[in-house]
């Protein structure tokens, strides 16, 4: 066997298969996050890539982009010196949504102004995480775009979900999971408004509203659950890389897989989720692509690495399927009749420019 | 030279009681030496390692980490070790090592084994030529590094390095005319990974080992620097659907005449995914 074959054998050769005829597509979800640092002194070919695709698919594509989609504190208020930059990091990702498709925007906890609380004392102010959430949320559906494109943050206003989107393929449930995390105020009396406010209240009304979505999809239906933070990574949010890897299990941090707050949210989700696995759990938060097996979802996806030059250290897993670490890219999700689902990955840094892995996908119910 | 052999004595008894608990206290308590020679024909410290998982059979580099949400998985290893002697002898070593996997990084591994000498060690009918052995260790990923290092032909990503740190405690009974020995060890394994499908994964174990046998009357101590490594190709199991599948081939070595331990082993993690 020579050398080059036997590269191949071992996997380090990009791994791809058959791809669909276009015209049988049903449905395309691409799958794009941290995206909230575009640098504007590089071309960005992620988000040139990404529109380049989302136009050629049209009004059979949405892309959602999983959270952190302004760095590093969410919307600024217009006042301040920095909301230039703010607009420009989020025309930048919906600009990628073309005429008749759909951009969703998920929170993130950088959206959440990294967690942050700004009065003293504890006393609320316009800095506030849930606020500066609430003005991201608003801000986005007024933004330019292109003709007919609809571009939206779901869940808006701070609520937590789930918000339920039917496709005729697919069933996207999204989760707003910066909310179980965050340590200051998430609910007041906006969000408990009853006509206006938000459908869930409490950690029991959220699992208890995703077992409901799971189980009652159409027949033909693939269900992504989708959130910022992952259940499942190998990243520096997992606790796998970097010098101080072993110790931040320690440090109880909220956006490490394993501090108490996050722990409480994956047990509370997976309890959820295994009632009726999804066929897919998307995620970003970790600055990697990750393709993993799941545990209560067929598949784990990680698609954080929207922004150029911020890409990360991923772990190879026992369930890891395809990494992509120190990178930058997205996926992609072919939804064709029957129930397979086409996932490829696209990432672009110094090593490989477009498509690097491909698999089909299957619920296994 | 009287007063000598009595501290050795009292300092030999206390250490039989506590031996795994005071490893690094009878170092600084000065015990003396293994010196002479045993059956085996390795000096008596070397016997030691040689006799028990440490050095009867061959490091494995880093765990591969599993999902944080796999609280506790479990594992087998079968492990072969052989080492040569003068003269065409040979000890050979089977493990069976069961390993717990917690919360995707640390893992606490139990072997035991077989050795065998080969048939010329033993000439009288006295001398037993084959011993049980057995281990404990325990091992954690300290330090995953940024992906730093083009391979060839790994086009997709750059290698990234792993430094663990391993705390061993080994046991092997009477064997080649020799009394029970016991091994604790500090090992640091320091590996490259590079792969998708198959991660290949080259591994040094540099390790400081403290050795303890016995003869009828004393117990006594050494020490030794060991450097262990070898080339572990994890997930091969994917080939054929079974995840958590890995082989390595690896040597453990002492600076010393029939100081090298070449074996192998295969290990398989149970990996629950859905």
């Amino acid at each position: 066997m020579g050398l080059g074959a036997l590269g191949a054998v071992v996997g380090c050769r990009t791994s791809h298969v058959a791809t669909p005829n276009p015209t049988g597509v049903v449905e395309t979800i691409f799958l794009i996050g941290d995206a909230g640092e575009p640098d504007p002194r590089l071309p960005d070919i992620v988000l040139d890539s990404l529109a380049v695709q989302a136009a050629a698919v049209g009004q059979r594509g949405t892309i959602l982009f999983l959270g952190d989609n302004i760095y590093p504190s969410g919307t600024a208020d217009s006042s301040s010196v920095n909301y230039a930059d703010v607009l420009r990091r989020l025309d930048a990702q919906i600009k990628t949504v073309p005429s008749g498709g759909t951009g969703i925007f998920l929170p993130g906890n950088h959206d959440w102004s990294d967690g942050g609380q700004g009065g003293f004392f504890g006393a609320a102010t316009a800095a506030d995480g849930l606020f500066v959430i609430r003005r991201q949320s608003a801000l986005i559906p007024r933004r330019p775009k292109h003709p007919g494109a609809t571009v939206m943050m779901l869940p808006k206003g701070g609520c937590p979900g789930p918000v339920v989107v039917d496709r005729e393929r697919v069933r996207l449930i999204l989760l707003d999971s910066q909310w179980w995390l965050h340590n200051y105020i998430v609910r007041d009396s906006v969000s408990d408004d009853p006509e206006n406010g938000c459908s869930t209240h409490t950690m029991g009304e959220i699992t208890q509203a995703v077992r409901d979505s799971l189980k009652t999809t159409h027949p033909g239906q693939s269900v992504i659950v989708a959130s910022h933070h992952p259940l499942r990574t190998g990243g520096p949010h997992g606790g796998y890389c970097g010098a101080f890897a072993l110790f931040r299990r320690w440090a109880n941090t909220s956006q490490d897989l394993l501090g108490k707050s996050y722990t409480l949210m994956r047990d509370s989700l997976n309890s959820a989720l295994k009632t009726h696995p999804p066929l897919i759990y998307a995620a970003g938060h970790d600055h990697s692509l990750q393709v993993m097996l799941g545990r209560t979802s067929s598949y784990a996806l990680v698609s954080g690495a929207g922004s150029i030059g911020k890409g990360e250290c991923a772990a190879r897993l026992r369930q890891s399927l395809y990494v992509g670490q120190a990178t930058s890219g997205f996926m992609r999700l072919d939804f064709v009749p029957g129930d397979s689902v086409l996932l490829r990955v696209y990432r672009y840094d110094s090593h490989v420019g477009g498509e690097v892995y491909s698999r089909w996908l299957r619920d296994q119910k | 030279m009287r007063t000598i052999s009595r501290v050795r004595t009292r300092v030999g008894r206390w250490s039989v009681i506590t031996a795994p608990a005071s490893l690094s206290l009878l170092s600084l308590l000065g015990v003396p030496t293994l010196g002479a020679q045993s059956r085996t024909e390795l000096t008596r410290t070397l016997a030691a390692i040689a006799s028990t998982p440490l050095g009867a059979l061959t490091p494995n580099g880093p765990a591969m980490a599993t999902s944080r949400d796999d609280t506790l998985l479990f594992g087998f290893r079968m492990q072969y070790g052989s080492r040569g002697l003068s003269d065409g002898k040979s000890l050979t070593s089977y493990g069976l090592t069961t390993n717990l996997q917690v919360q995707g990084s640390a893992l606490i591994s139990g072997t035991v084994g077989y050795q065998q000498g080969s048939d010329d060690i033993c000439a009288d009918v006295s001398c037993d030529d084959h011993r049980l052995m057995a281990e404990v260790r325990y091992s954690n990923n300290l330090i995953t590094t940024r992906p730093f290092l083009r391979v060839p032909f790994f086009t997709e990503n750059d290698a990234s390095g792993t430094a663990a740190l391993q705390f061993g405690i080994g046991w092997a009974e009477k064997g080649f005319n020799e009394r029970q020995h016991w091994t604790a060890d500090v090992t640091v394994p320091l590996s490259l990974a590079v792969g998708q499908r198959v991660r290949v994964v080259p591994f040094l174990t540099p390790s400081f080992a403290f050795a303890w046998g016995t003869t009828d009357r004393q117990w006594s101590r050494g020490q030794r620097f060991l450097t262990g490594g070898g080339i572990t190709a994890q997930e091969v199991g994917k080939w054929i659907g079974l995840t958590g599948l890995d082989v390595t081939f690896g040597f453990q070595r002492a600076f010393s005449p029939h100081g090298t331990t070449l074996g192998a082993s295969v290990s398989w993690m149970h990996v629950p995914v859905r």
